[in-house]
This record gives C-alpha cells, structure tokens and sequence, in this order.
C-alpha cells in the first residue's frame, strides 16, 4: 500500500514537472491564413512529338477553375524534369512552390499510351502521390481530368470534380443539340438532336441516364435517355405540358411538372412511369422541382406569393414553405450535395445573376458578375456552381466557386448554350 | 473482557517500570557520587572567577594579571566617544588594545612627557581623523555600492522588460510570417484547432520536422499547415542568443478558420 501510495506520488511529481516542462515552450497563436490559393507548378509531361495535347495544360486549367490553386509558371525554369530523379527541389522551393507535378506521355503496345505521373511536395520532399495509366489515344483528356482529380483530392482533402462530366442544351444553327462534355467543356458529345426544342435535361443519380423534356412531337413529353445504349423511353406523356423532371437522390422516382390543362404543378412519378402522385395544391404556377440531398423534401419556384420565389414541400405531401424572402424575383433553385446551400437565381436591377443563399442563416450572397444567368447547377463536391449566361446574345457556360471567389467562362461551346447541368461522380 | 486483558499485563508493566526506575536511581546516584567526588571546589572557583570579568579580560589574562586593572581604566575613557561610531564599524575597537603598549613605553622618558602627550594627542586626533575619514569614505563607497546595485536592479528589471517585449514582438513577426503561407480554404467548414510543436535553430530555420500534437481531423489541412510552416522558413528571431534561447521551442497554436 504504501510502495503504491510513493509511486503514485512519484508519478504525479513527473507529471507536475512535465507539464511544467511543457508550458515552458511559448505559444505563438495563429488564427486564420492569409494564403488564397495553393501554389503548384506543373511541369509539361514529355510526350512523343506527335502529340499536341499535353495533359499538363488540362490539369493545370483544371486546378486553376477550382479556385483553390494559384498555377506557377514553369516555362523560365532550365531544369523541365520528367523524373523524381531529376527534380532540384530547391529551384522549386526558389519558385515558391508548394507542390509540383510532373510526368510523361510514352507510347505503349498496340497504339495505346503510357500516362504517368508524379505528385510531389516541394516543402517536405517526399512523394504525394503517383500513378500510372494504360490508354488508348482519346482517353487522353479524361486521363488529365483524372489526374487533376488526384491532386485535387490529395492537397485539398476534398474529392475533385474534374472527371465529372456535364450536360446542356446548345441550339445550333436550326438544330436544338443535347450535349454531354466533360466538366470543363471540352470534349463534347452529341445525345440528341432535334430540329424542336429541347429543354430541362437531368442526370440520374448514377450518371448513366438523363431524363429531358422534347418538343419533337410538337408538345412537351419527358424521355429518359441511357448514356451508355442510347436508348431511350418516354417517361411522362400526359394531358397538357409535362415538364422539368429531377431524379430523387436514390434514382427510384422523379418529381414532374404536368398542367394537366391549368397551370404547373408538381407530381412525383417513379422512375419506371407509374405511381404518379401529385405533390403541390396551389393555384399559381409550381415549377423548377429540384430535391434535397436527403430525399425528405422538393424545393420549386413558384409564384403563389405574387411574385416569383422558391419554396419546399416535404415529398410526403404537406403545406409549402417559403424558403426565400429578399427581392422580388427568385427562380431556378439548385440545392448543395450537402443540402446546406441553396443557389437560384436572383433578378435584382434588371440583372439576372446567380444567388447562394445559407439555409441556416438565410444569408444571401450574390456570386455572379453577369447580368443573364440561368439554371445554377452544383458540382458534386458543392465547391463549384455552373451556369449559362448570355455574352453578346449568345448563351455560354460559366462556373463560380461556391465562395465566390473565382468566376470564369467554360471552354467555348458551338452555338447558345443553355441549361446545363453537371453530372455526379460515376463510381 | 478488556480489564482482564490489562490485568496482568498491567502488573508486568508495574513490577518492570519499578525496576527501571530503581535502576535509574541507582545509576544517578552512582555517576552523581562518582562525578562529584574529585572537582568540586575546582568548578565553583571556575564558575565565580569567569562571570565578573569582562569578555576584553580573557585576552590580555595570560600577560599580566595584576597591574592590568590599574592600567587599563586610564586609557579607557578616550575610546567611549569613538564608541558609536565604531558600532558602524564593528572592526574598529580592535585596533585599541595595541594602544596600551605604547602608553606603557613613554613611561621611562618623564621629561618629554608634555610633547609626548602632545604628540600623543596630535597623533590620536590625526588617528581619529584618519578613522573618521576611513569610515566616511566606507559610508560614501557603501553607498556607491548601494546605488550601484540599485542602478544594476533597475537595469535588470528594464531589460528584463525590454526582453519580454522583444519576445512579444518576436512571436508576433513569427506568427505573421506563418500565417502568410496557411491556407484556411482546405481546413473543412468547422473551426479546427491545429498545434505543432517546433524546435528552432538560431537561424530560424526548423531543427527538426514540426511535430503535430493536435490535428484537425483533416489530413490535407494538418499537411497544409505543415507546410506553411516549413514555407514561412527561416523564421524571424533576434540576435541576442539569451532571447533565442527563449524562442527555441516553440507552440504554434493554429486557428485557420477563425
């Protein structure tokens, strides 16, 4: 008993010293960081002289548009290295470097490529990440986007977006053209085209389908449409206009708009075409349906109130709840994967510009410069919006960083571009 | 129950206390006898002859024991004045004694006497002024001393204080330099509370990787603070080695999102 009793005694003296001994060092505090952006420079990868695309451009464009990365120039550098072997990583600490990538493209059997690349962090030295990838030829520019995804995730915490792909509505010459491209724009591929209109296209949950309002049979009919076959069936054929699907976030039903010959009011369908079930009992227009991450409720514009604003409803039916109050005109709602954000679009002195608003706080910010925003759109990471808006009467891509702080135009797109959409991340 | 317990050994106790206190007895009575036996009359006349003589007596006693008394009431009296001062300078009184052997060889020349006292008088007071001025001079440099020290604590405190503020400043350019290179934008959407424990060189530059000793949960932000750390390389430290001794280890305490 009493060995124990100095021991425990003992122990607390140490302790006591210990802790002593640990107050000893000086506390400097520091609160916040005034740096914006992470600085990285991406070495051009070698590549056979055939070949013009260098993976580095796309990955730093990538970087670059997130927002959270300040791109350093590499061109005035002597020493380009391909190889950990032949990184000076003291040149690079000089640039003021953080972390650097670099790689190569080599040709491969069978006409395929060779990707590989490093990921190396200047400061600590060591290697963040590296991976290798056997492509073919066009796999090219969805490599980089991979890549630039890695480095994202690595350095940031947060999964990337960048091989993520989009979709919108371009209108060419006469043609209406359902387009797919990856999330910077680039790369786009045709899903439909129709000399009538065609609006509203929606992902499903898992990326393989997008649902999409036609007129090519003179009215609005909603189609699902596989990415992968091609093939496509008619969701909602009913009396009067059927309108503005959107995917439940587990992809077995969708929320429709029909006017069943009055004016637009929101159902749910499931996603086979049956169970139609109507959501809101309002005698103004219900439109613009969007649901929150969690599937509990429908977020919608409408105009019940006199003027445009967006409202929820609880998808098991209920009274409608006004979600937005300032100014006169809110539309278009688009919810954050987080269901922590709202974005819309807020007509404000003649200018139609994209909104976020803080659904705890109801704190608004207005995060576009423009002045004929439409459609907002969440990346999957909720760290990018993407938009249309008109530039010289012609509808572009654009996408604003959540926080605002960055703003830039998508990759030209032929023709006016409208209503995009951006896809999920493909597991 | 208890009272038949104590019984008996109460008794032991008894018959065992009487015999140790008869032995006791026994062995006072015995080494009282023995000791007194011999010294008795030796010790009283010690006891008596020490408490009426002075402390000053003992001294001089192995000289000469008899004329002493006679002598020494004459030369006595002059000390008394210098007397107060000498309890400044409690080393003072000491130097009187040798007094005595010069009184004593003027005796055999009566004639000069007169001028001899005179002399005597002149060097006494020359001797008196001499001490007086000795001890001024001990109370002036004392108080040089004093206000010395006084000035060397003054100076201490003040730079003492100017070292606590130059450590302020130091820490506040330390955390400023650092503070440029973290990124707030990769630690989540929470307010994490990140430490690192760093050792410097006097170069400011790290002795040693920073050591994480409370992450944000993130792994990208504690890497983005490690690296802004190492990034604000070389830190901002002073010159004096005392005060980057003070400096060497350090906490960083980081609140990016705040």
């Amino acid at each position: 008993m009493q060995m124990q009793k100095f021991v425990k005694t003992l122990a607390a003296f140490f302790l006591l010293t210990l802790a002593q001994l640990a107050q000893a060092a000086l506390t400097v505090e520091i609160v916040g960081g005034a740096a914006q952006q992470i600085p990285i420079a991406i070495v051009p990868f070698s590549q056979p002289a055939a070949r013009t695309d260098n993976p580095a451009a796309v990955i730093a464009a990538d970087l670059q548009r997130s927002g959270l990365f300040r791109i350093l120039e590499t061109r005035g550098m002597l020493n380009q290295p391909h190889d950990p072997a032949g990184v000076n990583f003291a040149e690079w600490a000089a640039l003021q470097a953080q972390a650097l990538v670099i790689g190569k493209v080599e040709p491969a059997a069978g006409g395929r490529l060779k990707v590989s690349f490093r990921l190396l962090d200047v400061v600590k030295q060591t290697t963040l990440a590296g991976l290798e990838y056997d492509i073919a030829p066009i796999q090219m520019r969805s490599t980089a986007h991979k890549i630039a995804d890695v480095i994202y995730e690595k350095l940031t915490g947060e999964r990337g977006v960048f091989a993520t792909r989009i979709t919108y509505v371009s209108k060419e010459r006469d043609r209406y053209v359902l387009r797919v491209a990856d999330s910077d724009g680039a790369n786009p591929q045709t899903v439909l085209s129709s000399r009538e209109p065609i609006i509203s296209p929606a992902w499903s949950p898992d990326g393989l389908s997008l649902a999409y309002v036609s007129f090519e049979n003179k009215k609005p009919i909603i189609y699902v449409q596989s990415l992968t076959s091609g093939q496509r069936r008619m969701l909602a054929n009913f009396k009067g206009n059927n309108s503005a699907p959107a995917w439940s976030p587990d992809g077995s039903r969708l929320a429709i708009v029909l006017t069943h010959g009055e004016n637009s009011q929101i159902y749910l369908i499931n996603a086979d075409g049956s169970g139609l079930k109507r959501l809101t009992h309002s005698r103004a227009i219900d439109t613009e349906p969007v649901w929150s991450p969690d599937g509990q409720w429908i977020y919608f514009t409408s105009d019940r109130g006199s003027s445009p604003q967006i409202y929820r409803v609880a998808t098991r039916g209920g009274d409608a709840q006004r979600v937005t109050f300032e100014g006169s005109y809110n539309v278009s709602p688009d919810l954050s994967p987080d269901g922590r954000l709202l974005s819309y679009i807020r007509r404000e002195e003649g200018r139609f510009r994209v909104a976020l608003q803080d659904l705890a706080s109801g704190q608004v910010r207005i995060l576009s410069d423009y002045a004929a925003d439409e459609s907002p759109s969440f990346a999957p990471n909720g760290r990018l919006i993407l938009f249309a808006t008109s530039l010289a009467h012609k509808g572009v891509l654009a996408a604003v960083s959540a926080d605002g702080r960055t703003q830039q135009r998508l990759s030209d797109a032929d023709g006016d571009v409208r209503e995009p959409a951006w896809g999920p991340w493909i597991h | 129950m208890i009272r038949r317990h104590e019984n008996p050994l109460a008794l032991k106790a008894a018959a065992l206390s009487l015999l140790v206190h008869v032995l006791f007895f026994l062995l006072l009575f015995v080494s009282f006898n023995w000791k007194s036996a011999q010294p008795m009359q030796v010790a009283e006349v010690e006891l008596w002859d020490a408490l009426p003589a002075p402390p000053v007596v003992a001294r001089p006693e192995p000289k000469p024991e008899p004329p002493k008394p006679v002598i020494r009431p004459k030369p006595e009296p002059p000390p008394p004045p210098p007397e107060p001062k000498a309890e400044i300078a409690v080393e003072r009184p000491k130097p009187k004694p040798p007094a005595p052997p010069r009184v004593e060889q003027p005796r055999p020349d009566p004639r000069q006497q007169a001028a001899e006292e005179d002399r005597k008088r002149r060097e006494e007071q020359e001797r008196l002024q001499r001490q007086l001025a000795a001890q001024e001079r001990e109370l002036l440099e004392e108080r040089q001393r004093r206000e010395a020290q006084q000035l060397a604590q003054t100076r201490a405190a003040q730079s003492a204080a100017q070292a606590q503020g130059a450590i302020h400043e130091y820490l506040g350019q330390i955390a400023g330099k650092i503070r440029q290179y973290v990124n707030p934008h990769v630690c989540g959407e929470n307010r994490p509370t990140l430490v690192f424990r760093i050792a410097l060189m006097p170069t400011g530059e790290l002795l040693a990787p920073p050591r994480l000793e409370k992450g944000s949960d993130i792994a990208a932000c504690d890497a983005a603070v490690e690296r802004a750390i190492l990034q604000a390389q070389p830190l901002p430290l002073p010159s004096d080695p005392d005060l980057i001794a003070r400096l060497r280890d350090l906490r960083l305490e980081f609140r990016p999102n705040e």
